[in-house]
């Protein structure tokens, strides 16, 4: 499990070397992952609990496919960040009606993203590059942004792995991971009321991706 | 023009005479099938030298190409061969066949020394001769007769009849004039004799290599989940001597299969034995499971090694297709092989030309691997160049039949609608059949391999795949997701065995992986399927176990309580994967 790589590298440096890597991966992620009805099964269940121009976090949005076009397209207000730059420069031709910021989520709050100050925060397998240790503080950053009775939608791949190196479409990334359970419980220690965890089985479309269990945390954040 | 005349018995031109022996011999000894050489006896002989003429021949040599054992194999049947001429006459009741102890007179005689025998049709008034001609003459002969030993050194293989009408000059005894048409015809069944047994020597040898090639090659498709195969292989004609065609399909880890058609260039029996070694090295390799080009890579290497040792040198053109049902996608690579073909759910056909390597054997040249969607429904064509290429068409023509062919079969043979598992093996095996006759490869020179497989898939909700840490807790946690798992999928009665296979599997990966380790489940229509990945490359030994210490239960437990169970060897270590039946 632990590397030599791993001690001596500074959590900024294996940031800047994953957003390289998801510059170098660009379209190539859409092309991998083409089915993406978990994300966007919870994409419509959030839509149908907002109004039209509630204002939306989408956290580590990739190229904005399919999420940030999803609800944008039903009228939602979206801010979609990402560390990767390549990423964010499709996203922005795709999905013009939102707004796009290369900000690391563990640098939130940020000037213009300030806290209760959106109806949901979504995060689709994008917290799952961080460590275990930056995960819990950084579910509660998220918490602080909604305003209060705002939704929460989180997805990540089932695993029992903290910060695992993984080659990705041929390039070097950390992911880490949650067995459902645990998942449920580190979400509800952030301070959000958990509604539902649903899995689906997914198989990327390449071989040099395994197939996943995909977990979905429906929650949000309570009223007061 | 030949010409029918009272033959070169008073002919004075020597030079005709010597042409005339020289045409027939050299088409009689210019047959290498059987059945060319008896007809050339006959067509040659009438009707320069007989108006009607027939073969026959021991039914062991004419049916089985085994030579008669002993000089004199009386109980033997004698049948005919061959037969021309004898228009008007009704072949003169010549017999089909006859048992040599039967034949006392001329037809004996002459087997048995070794020399022609002449007689004269009813004007021959010797005893004991009547019987013996009316075994194989049914109906009186007024003409002339010449009986000639087919011989063989000391073995007669039958004998040649040859009749005269009686308005032509009749056939005078030998040894007692000199009757030029007598010695021409015993020096033309002397030709006949070797020509026969050149064509059994010819014939055991290719029988050989086509059961060499065959007894080489699987005879029925695997049955595994997610793709439906079908194979034809037809040898070719023996006498052009062609082989080395062979095909696969090979389980792998993660319920992926490799396809394999390849073809080795060169002849007979021993570009069969190549291609008996090649079909193993490369089945050996697939469970190794690098990706195809490595395959290919390695296989060039070790054509090259046989090189060096064996001091032949092989070449063998090869294509190595890779299929996970469950990401439904193919990597394929192609070492100067026919292009295979695909056929899309919606019938739309592509001929996947890749980049091709050189063929096997060449050495140094690089391959690459290419991968490629290959959806639920879609099929996959793989043929040699037996199928396609032939003296009278070339390679694109015959690829663009076959497109045709497996498009138009695929819509009679398959339902389009009947795109997922489980799929149908019948209609598959009626597909090969038309595309068979539709490529019209009867009178084919080259052997033919063909494999079509149809993709049906593995749909996502049917596996479950996990990443675990290695820990004390893992096995828990892994018998935990695999119980979830299963209640979901309804097969809450498969949870105990399973429970218990995966903690065996996952106790016996975390003592040694470094990395955290793989957990899939898989269900199919029949069976459920545990497999365990790891990052150690050292496979599990399976043991007896004894009462002292603990070590090697789990993979004893693993075998009792699977139906099947293996260990496949990963990139970077392995899987352990076991799989039990469902009601």
């Amino acid at each position: 499990m632990t590397s030599g790589t791993q001690d001596t590298q500074t959590s900024a440096e294996r940031q800047a070397l994953q957003a390289a890597a998801f510059d170098r991966i660009g379209e190539r992620y859409d092309e991998a992952f083409p089915h993406k009805e978990g994300q966007l099964a919870a994409g419509g269940w959030l839509i149908n609990r907002l109004a039209p121009g509630a204002r939306v976090l989408d956290v580590g949005c990739g190229t904005g496919l399919p999420t940030a076009r999803q609800l944008a397209d039903a009228g939602l207000k979206v801010t979609g960040i990402d560390i990767s730059d390549g990423m964010l420069q499709l996203a922005r031709r795709d999905v013009p009606d939102a707004t796009f910021r290369q900000i690391d989520v563990r640098r939130l709050p940020a000037m213009g993203i300030t806290e209760a100050g959106y109806e949901a925060v979504v995060a689709f397998f994008s917290l799952l590059m961080l460590t275990r240790e930056e995960i819990p503080p950084t579910l509660r950053k998220l918490h602080a942004l909604l305003a209060p009775g705002g939704y929460f939608l989180l997805s990540m791949v089932e695993a029992d792995v903290d910060d695992m190196p993984l080659r990705f479409l041929g390039n070097r990334v950390w992911v880490s991971g949650y067995l459902r359970d645990e998942l449920r419980q580190v979400v509800a220690d952030a301070g959000f009321e958990v509604l539902d965890v649903r899995h689906l089985s997914y198989a990327p479309a390449s071989t040099t991706v395994p197939p996943e269990l995909q977990l979905f945390v429906y929650a949000r954040r309570g009223e007061s | 023009m030949p010409t029918r005349n009272d033959g070169w018995t008073k002919a004075t031109d020597i030079g005709e005479h010597l042409g005339y022996l020289h045409g027939a011999t050299a088409r009689i000894g210019g047959g290498l099938e059987l059945d060319q050489v008896v007809r050339a006896l006959c067509d040659t002989t009438v009707p320069e030298i007989a108006d009607l003429a027939a073969v026959y021949l021991y039914e062991s040599v004419l049916v089985d190409g085994e030579l008669p054992e002993a000089p004199d194999p009386g109980d033997l049947v004698v049948r005919q061969a061959a037969v021309a001429g004898g228009e008007g006459w009704g072949a003169a009741g010549l017999t089909a066949k006859v048992t040599a102890s039967e034949l006392t007179g001329p037809f004996a005689a002459a087997m048995a020394r070794g020399r022609p025998a002449v007689w004269h049709g009813d004007h021959d008034g010797r005893p004991g001769l009547r019987s013996d001609v009316d075994c194989v003459l049914t109906r009186p002969w007024p003409g002339s007769v010449l009986v000639v030993p087919l011989r063989l050194d000391r073995l007669v293989l039958g004998f040649g009849v040859l009749l005269r009408a009686a308005d032509r000059g009749a056939f005078t005894e030998a040894g007692d004039a000199q009757d030029v048409d007598v010695v021409t015809a015993t020096l033309m069944a002397d030709q006949a004799a070797l020509g026969i047994h050149k064509a059994i020597l010819y014939q055991r040898e290719a029988q050989i290599a086509d059961e060499l090639q065959r007894s080489m090659l699987p005879k029925r498709p695997p049955r595994l989940p997610g793709i439906d195969i079908a194979h034809r292989y037809l040898p070719g004609n023996p006498t052009a001597q062609v082989g080395g065609d062979w095909f696969d399909a090979i389980p792998l880890a993660g319920s992926r299969v490799a396809l394999v058609v390849g073809d080795v260039m060169g002849h007979g029996v021993r570009s069969a034995a190549a291609m008996g070694q090649l079909r193993i090295a490369a089945r050996t390799l697939a469970t190794l499971d690098p990706p195809p080009d490595q395959v290919l890579r390695q296989l060039d290497q070790l054509f090259n090694d046989m090189a060096e040792q064996l001091d032949e040198h092989y070449l063998a053109t090869c294509i190595y297709c890779v299929y996970d049902p469950v990401a439904r996608r193919c990597a394929i690579a192609n070492a100067g092989h026919v292009p295979p073909v695909f056929i899309y759910p919606d019938g739309r056909t592509e001929l996947i030309q890749l980049p091709t390597g050189a063929p096997v054997g060449v050495g140094g040249v690089a391959f690459q691997t290419f991968e490629m969607a290959a959806p639920d429904g879609a099929l996959l064509a793989m043929c040699t160049d037996g199928l396609v290429e032939s003296p009278d068409r070339d390679l694109n023509d015959g690829l663009a039949i076959l497109l045709d062919s497996v498009q138009n079969a695929a819509k009679t043979h398959l339902d389009p609608a009947a795109g997922a598992a489980p799929v149908d093996a019948a209609p598959l095996e009626d597909l090969c059949e038309q595309v068979l006759r539709d490529l019209h490869i009867d009178g084919r020179v080259d052997d033919v391999a063909l494999l079509v497989a149809r993709f049906g898939g593995i749909p996502s909700e049917h596996v479950a795949n996990w990443i675990l840490r290695a820990h004390p807790q893992t096995p828990f946690r892994a018998r935990r997701l695999v119980a979830a798992t299963l209640s979901g999928w309804g097969l809450t009665g498969q949870i105990p065995t399973m429970e218990l296979l995966v903690t065996e599997l996952v106790t016996n990966a975390i003592r040694y992986a470094t990395r955290p380790i793989a957990v899939r489940l898989l269900r199919t229509e029949t069976s459920l399927l545990c497999e365990v990945t790891d990052d150690d490359h050292n496979p599990p030994v399976l043991c007896e176990p004894t009462t002292k210490g603990e070590n090697g239960r789990g993979v004893y437990l693993v075998s009792r309580l699977a139906r099947r169970w293996g260990t496949s060897l990963t990139p970077t270590g392995k899987s352990v994967w076991c799989e039990v039946a469902l009601p």
